[in-house]
């Protein structure tokens, strides 16, 4: 077993940038609303989202550019060799994986409209070949903990030497499909995403992608990120969220911080789910209070990002590697107003960042539930 | 490796069908109750799942690994139908159930298991990969006991599914799924996997078969070009699990571009 396994490099598109610098910096500037608009029939339907910068995926050649472009910027800032690309394992989750591309055909009513997205393990198979990435291909597909699964796996994966290395790639592109189904099911805001908010209004959804490389090989910057481990559940109360009365959430912090053998003293910023639905807030939140005695640090990630469903796993954990490099965690926007039923606050300014354990929180419909234990630490592990 | 014992196992494959009337009638009798608003594919995942003999003593805390090679396509299509051609929005209880992890949490539900509940899937193999991730759990003492399973089904027309699958248009296209009960302790055992090997060709895997055999007579299962709707490994692992009574069984599975491993399991009669 080997105990220091860590986030080696990371690439992240996303609706703040395409780059680290661009990412961390846009977290400073006030970023202005945009829309999506769906039509149906006469029904006009227009909701906030966030996409991603001077990226836009409508066709498969553009999901595969996108995807390629990612992985070689990966490959090349982490100067990964062929040979150790050839012993790497491939870990992907997404939510909608190609559902861009075949809506792309439904658009154009082109009798060839059927089934791109037939057998989304061509997705790993496409990069894999085009990167000579040779180990074991996962897609992982559980809802929004997708990313969050295939880290947890690479971490195993690689500290048990079953993996010599991972990449997992997380992603979820803009579709009408998802946003039509989140709205049926009534859970998009119509004024921005307030996690934890006693006014919050629900989701607005984001897209993105990243690729993370996760190694016994620390990362080349002045600090590190190590995945210490995790814990993924199941709550099988109801499909659509967590039970509110927060006990499996609670449940999974515990197996989370049991497989990294700390305590929940040892825990010093914790990366919320916090999508901004009552649901989701009362679960997180009752959960995080049956665990903590003193509740550490919170942040939340979504209202700057957008719920990228199931990329935001990786998406969120890049992120957040960026901001801590640069010596800070972001401050949680559109929290205002304390939940009495919950009494959970997010840091509203930001923060310095720390050495010291975090956990970061993922909920997904079908009862998923991923808690991952990370450390950030100024040096690598001797 | 820790041997893994292979307690039970179930099967079911049926010709690719539009109706669902008399796999729910199955299901509900099996089951014991009643089920409202689950797609296809969710059914045939629990009919299978309900075919495993003892149910009732399953640990609560058994985790669950899913491969599919399609996932819930045959609503994720009508949906995408409803939405462009008819442009209506999606059904609610629809749209969830396209989750293709809904499977896992229905199986859950009804049996009761809070452990972790994975769907996944690989192009070559997701049964194999299911299996993998369910052996490195169990070998990492994460869990002590798991099923892992593969489910697939077809979608209509038939005809474009087959092109878009690579069937030829002669084929009967089967859909359905197989399920194996895995443990690390059990009383009654059907098979054990005394094995697992990593190789980066597909001829190391051969001699490596080849010098399994000269010990023992071993019978070699990988994917092939069945009528299956999905990759076809899984399937053929469990029926060679169901109908033979001795020897070793050979699981072939490429589930990386140069990952390719061989899972031996011991039948025990």
């Amino acid at each position: 077993m080997n105990s220091s396994v860590y986030v080696r490099e990371a690439v992240t598109f996303c609706s703040l940038g395409n780059t680290a610098a661009e990412i961390t910096q846009n977290f400073h500037a006030e970023c202005p609303k945009a829309f999506k608009e769906l039509r149906f029939g006469s029904q006009i339907i227009s909701r906030e989202y966030r996409e991603m910068q001077e990226k836009k995926v409508t066709q498969t050649d553009e999901f595969y550019t996108i995807l390629k472009q990612l992985l070689s910027e990966l490959i090349k800032t982490s100067n990964l060799t062929e040979e150790e690309l050839s012993q790497c394992a491939l870990l992907l989750g997404s939510t909608a994986m190609n559902i861009p591309c075949s809506e792309s055909f439904f658009r154009e009513g082109t009798d060839q409209r059927m089934l791109p997205y037939i057998g989304y393990g061509e997705i790993g198979e496409q990069l894999s070949m085009s990167f000579g990435i040779g180990g074991e291909v996962s897609f992982f597909t559980t809802a929004c903990t997708s990313s969050a699964n295939a880290l947890l796996y690479a971490q195993r994966g690689v500290a048990s030497g079953t993996f010599k290395r991972a990449i997992v790639v997380g992603f979820e592109f803009y579709n009408e499909l998802t946003m039509a189904g989140f709205e049926t099911l009534g859970l998009l805001s119509l004024e921005g995403c307030r996690p934890f908010d006693a006014n919050r209004c629900g989701i607005v959804l984001g897209e993105g992608c990243a690729a993370v490389l996760i190694d016994t090989v620390a990362s080349s910057y002045s600090t590190q990120l190590l995945l210490r481990g995790g814990a993924s559940g199941c709550d099988i109360a109801s499909p659509t969220s967590h039970g509110i009365d927060g006990s499996v959430v609670a449940e999974t912090i515990k197996n989370a911080l049991s497989d990294a053998k700390k305590s929940l003293k040892d825990v010093k910023l914790i990366k919320a789910h916090g999508t901004g639905t009552e649901n989701n807030d009362w679960a997180e939140g009752k959960g995080l209070e049956q665990s903590f005695e003193r509740v550490p640090s919170i942040v939340g990630l979504k209202p700057f990002l957008g719920h990228t469903l199931g990329g935001c796993g990786a998406i969120e954990l890049s992120v957040l590697w960026f901001c801590m490099r640069e010596g800070f965690v972001p401050k949680t926007k559109g929290f205002e107003c304390i939940d009495n039923r919950i009494n959970i606050s997010p840091c509203v300014e930001e923060q310095e960042a720390h050495e010291g354990i975090l956990l970061l929180n993922h909920f997904g419909f079908g009862g998923s539930g991923v808690v991952l234990v990370a450390q950030f630490q100024n040096k690598a592990d001797a | 490796m820790k041997p893994l014992y292979i307690e039970a196992v179930s099967l079911l494959i049926q010709e690719v069908s539009a109706t669902s009337t008399e796999l729910k009638k199955e299901l509900e009798r099996t089951a014991g109750q009643k089920f409202r608003r689950i797609n296809h594919f969710v059914l045939l995942a629990l009919t299978a799942v309900f075919r495993l003999p003892n149910l009732s003593r399953i640990d609560p805390k058994c985790s669950l690994y899913l491969g599919t090679s399609n996932g819930c396509a045959r609503d994720t299509l009508h949906m995408l139908e409803q939405m462009y051609r008819d442009t209506q929005l999606p059904m609610p209880f629809t749209f969830m159930g396209i989750s293709t992890n809904m499977a896992g949490f229905h199986i859950g539900q009804n049996l009761r298991l809070s452990g972790s509940n994975l769907t996944v899937s690989n192009i070559y193999d997701p049964f194999g990969q299911a299996l993998a991730l369910a052996c490195m759990d169990i070998e990492m003492e994460k869990v002590s006991s798991a099923l892992v399973g593969c489910v697939d089904e077809g979608v209509f027309p038939l005809d474009e599914f087959k092109r878009v699958t690579h069937k030829s248009k002669n084929d009967c296209l089967l859909e359905g799924g197989g399920w194996l009960k895995l443990s690390l302790a059990c009383v009654n055992p059907l098979a054990v996997i005394i094995a697992r090997e990593s190789f980066k060709t597909l001829a190391a895997v051969e001699d490596y078969c080849a010098q399994q055999a000269l010990n023992e007579p071993l019978t070699v299962i990988r994917n092939r070009d069945s009528g299956y709707v999905g990759a076809s490994g899984g399937i053929d692992f469990v029926q060679a699990l169901l109908t033979q009574r001795s020897g070793i069984i050979a699981l072939i599975s490429q589930t990386g571009l140069m990952h390719f491993s061989v899972t031996l399991t011991r039948i025990l009669g």
